[in-house]
């Protein structure tokens, strides 16, 4: 699988080469309307959604600041049921515990059911080094398998391609006189994984939920893919953030109102598998070995960190996505990383460490509608300007920009600073200013001004004119008549 | 990683000096706030509401669910909808199901096969066209089915075939999930004795990958018929 768009390239670049795709931003705005329209109306049939949140909120934040107590509670209870547990610092230590088993299992085929930490930690890529077929078995993830993608939004993978598109895509992988209607696309893609469900030596999934009381492993999914991939092949290998853990059952009735409906406007969601252990010793359906992959990479760091750890409470909905006004614009691959979107641009440079994605949290115009979409309220807006500030913070900001806000620094904090400087800006804009607007394709403010009109500075400054007022009215109080 | 200091290491960052002991049931920490808020716990509905309540969640996801006052009644309707979906292999519940539901008679025209746990029965059932099962819970709430994996229960009856019927009976519908937990609580938390699978239905599989074009039957049943007994008891 290709690493996606990011080759050195800022946001802001990728952004660029996104704005062109016409049917992208068509699909994106398209998709993320109608999540957000679906989403407020199964809210308001719910009612008191508010209350859901904070309970929600509550709950995520608890078991947060609890970790250690209830991954324990977790850990001891899947092992009981008989699961066996692997630790992942990083997302190498991650992968090489997947192949690890999957060598001793003498796999070829692997079976996975969609999956955010899976991406996180390339396993496809992995498997394919080791020459281990993977199929992605999600019927979105399995299109931008086929067309060597990355996911384009958290939720509906391959929100950018076109029925046209996905029918070449399937013609290539062996379809025959397909159209390009949906019922004969999804038809196929049914055969195709079908077989791939009841020859795989392995299926993997991720893990909505880990249930501390129980040691269970919760799955959401609609098609039902991870229910075939959790149930038929031999071995089924789960890999889990560290994070995922809900203290109890009666916390998990909570997580089911909320992701459905903040995912996709759903009240429901339509397969909900509550998974403990493997098989029992009777049966012959389900795993023989039942693998947890548990993964930090990059999220312990976040505890105890009172500006972030709120970030882990995170129940990857993506409806912070399809609220946000620069998501809906550039769609998913512009950001370069796993998790696009609000959420994506905090996270990633949260968990990944170093110059790569420092800029992701500049791709935001803090209105704070993610905060307000978020079914258990992380701050994402006060993170995003937190993330900003450690960036200028440690020197990572552009040379030019670090200047530009030095000589605002000195030209704002002194009154007759301030004065001198506006009073030149003033003669400076002369040439660019018409009826009041500033509209040039050159000059400081070009980013702006080469597309938009910037309001130009008043003839008058308001200091100037409050002094000439406070004249003005001394004079008619020293002669009341 | 090393177990040990993986724990260590996130009970340093949240400010703790080693791990909580997780078997102490005294290191529990405290809690005010566990599970739905209190108006929806104590939300109730009666008998028929949940009846009626299931029934229409369920049509509203593009499933259907039809009550019967007997249980001859279901068994009549039961053969009808085989009739007319005629099978060329119904996959069952293995174990005590058929007997309990009394479902001989109406299955004796069909070729069926039951779910006994023995090697080769993936391989089988991944030919059946009607997978028919019962349910250990339903959820008025959200027309959702709750099966709970057993020895002759397995999960593939109702995952593999195009069109899953349940055959139940209106006192297994809760109003909400959160009952159901509660009385799974009651049988026995312990992992070793929980079910392997608890699978929580609402409604056909569906996807909206293709263009946001909603279609049904990408993986799993393409139809969800439930058959309700109304055997009267709230």
């Amino acid at each position: 699988m290709s690493a996606g768009a990011k080759d050195k390239t800022s946001v802001i670049e990728r952004s660029h080469a996104a704005l062109q795709d016409d049917f992208l931003r068509a699909a994106v705005r398209f998709t993320t309307d109608r999540l957000k329209d679906r989403k407020h109306g199964a809210t308001e049939e719910l009612g008191r959604w508010e209350e859901w949140r904070e309970q929600g909120r509550e709950i995520r934040a608890h078991t947060v600041s609890h970790l250690d107590y209830y991954l324990r509670q977790f850990v001891d209870n899947a092992r009981c049921a008989g699961a066996e547990i692997h630790f992942a610092a990083d997302a190498q230590e991650a992968s090489a515990a997947v192949l690890g088993i999957v060598h001793e299992k003498q796999a070829q085929l692997v079976a996975k059911s969609k999956s955010m930490v899976s991406e996180e930690i390339h396993i496809n890529r992995r498997l394919e080094e080791q020459n281990v077929r993977v199929v992605e078995t999600d019927l979105g993830e399995y299109i931008i398998q086929l067309a060597n993608e990355m996911p384009s939004h958290i939720i509906i993978p391959a929100i950018h391609k076109t029925r046209e598109q996905i029918k070449d895509l399937f013609t290539r992988d062996g379809g025959q006189n397909l159209g390009t209607d949906t019922k004969a696309l999804v038809a196929f893609a049914r055969r195709k994984l079908r077989e791939t469900f009841l020859t795989a030596d392995i299926g993997m999934t991720g893990c909505n939920f880990g249930i501390a009381e129980s040691g269970s492993v919760v799955l959401f999914t609609n098609e039902g893919n991870a229910d075939m991939v959790s149930a038929l092949p031999k071995t089924h290998i789960v890999v889990m953030g560290m994070e995922r853990v809900l203290p109890t059952f009666a916390d998990l009735e909570v997580m089911a109102n909320l992701l459905p409906r903040s995912a996709t406007g759903q009240k429901v969601i339509t397969y909900m598998s509550v998974i403990t252990g493997p098989r029992r010793a009777q049966e012959r359906c389900g795993p023989e070995e039942l693998h947890v992959v548990i993964l930090d990479n990059g999220r312990s760091s976040q505890l105890g960190d009172a500006e972030f750890q709120d970030v882990l409470n995170c129940i990857r909905c993506g409806a912070c996505l399809n609220v946000c006004p620069v998501y809906r614009h550039i769609g998913g691959h512009a950001y370069g990383s796993v998790y696009p979107g609000p959420i994506g641009a905090v996270l990633t440079p949260l968990l990944l460490q170093g110059e790569e994605f420092v800029d992701l949290p500049s791709a935001s115009s803090l209105c704070g509608a993610c905060y307000e979409a978020c079914p258990v309220k992380i701050p994402l807006d006060d993170m995003l300007v937190a993330l900003r500030r450690r960036a200028a913070e440690s020197q990572r900001t552009k040379r030019g920009e670090r200047a530009a806000w030095r000589s605002y620094a000195i030209a704002f904090a002194k009154p007759g600073r301030y004065r001198l400087v506006t009073r030149m800006a003033r003669l400076a804009q002369t040439p660019l200013v018409h009826d009041g607007y500033i509209e040039s394709t050159w000059g400081p403010l070009m980013g702006w001004t080469s597309s938009r009109h910037a309001p130009a500075l008043a003839p008058e400054s308001f200091r100037d004119r409050f002094l000439r007022m406070k004249q003005d009215v001394r004079t008619i109080k020293s002669d009341p008549q | 990683m090393n177990e040990q200091e993986f724990f260590q290491n996130i009970a340093r960052r949240l400010g703790r000096e080693f791990p909580t002991n997780a078997n102490a049931a005294a290191a529990a920490p405290a809690r005010t706030i566990v599970g739905a808020p209190d108006f929806w716990q104590a939300h109730q509905w009666n008998h028929q509401e949940r009846l009626e309540k299931f029934a229409a969640e369920l049509a509203r996801l593009g499933g259907s669910a039809q009550v019967y006052e007997t249980l001859s009644a279901l068994h009549e309707g039961l053969a009808a909808l085989l009739l007319e979906l005629s099978p060329s292999l119904i996959g069952v519940w293995g174990g005590e199901f058929i007997a309990k539901m009394q479902l001989q008679d109406v299955l004796r025209p069909f070729a069926v096969i039951e779910c006994v746990e023995q090697p080769g029965m993936i391989e089988q059932f991944a030919h059946i066209d009607v997978g028919i099962t019962g349910c250990d819970f339903a959820i008025a709430d959200t027309g959702t089915v709750v099966l709970l994996a057993a020895v002759g229960q397995g999960r593939l009856v109702s995952l593999l075939p195009t069109v899953h019927i349940v055959v139940m009976k209106a006192s297994q519908i809760r109003t909400r999930m959160g009952e159901v937990w509660s009385d799974i609580e009651l049988r026995s938390l312990d992992p070793a004795h929980l079910p392997s699978t608890m699978i929580f239905i609402s409604g056909p599989s569906r996807s909206s990958d293709i263009e946001n074009d909603l279609t049904i039957g990408v993986h799993g049943p393409a139809a969800v018929y439930a058959l309700i007994w109304d055997d009267g008891k709230s």
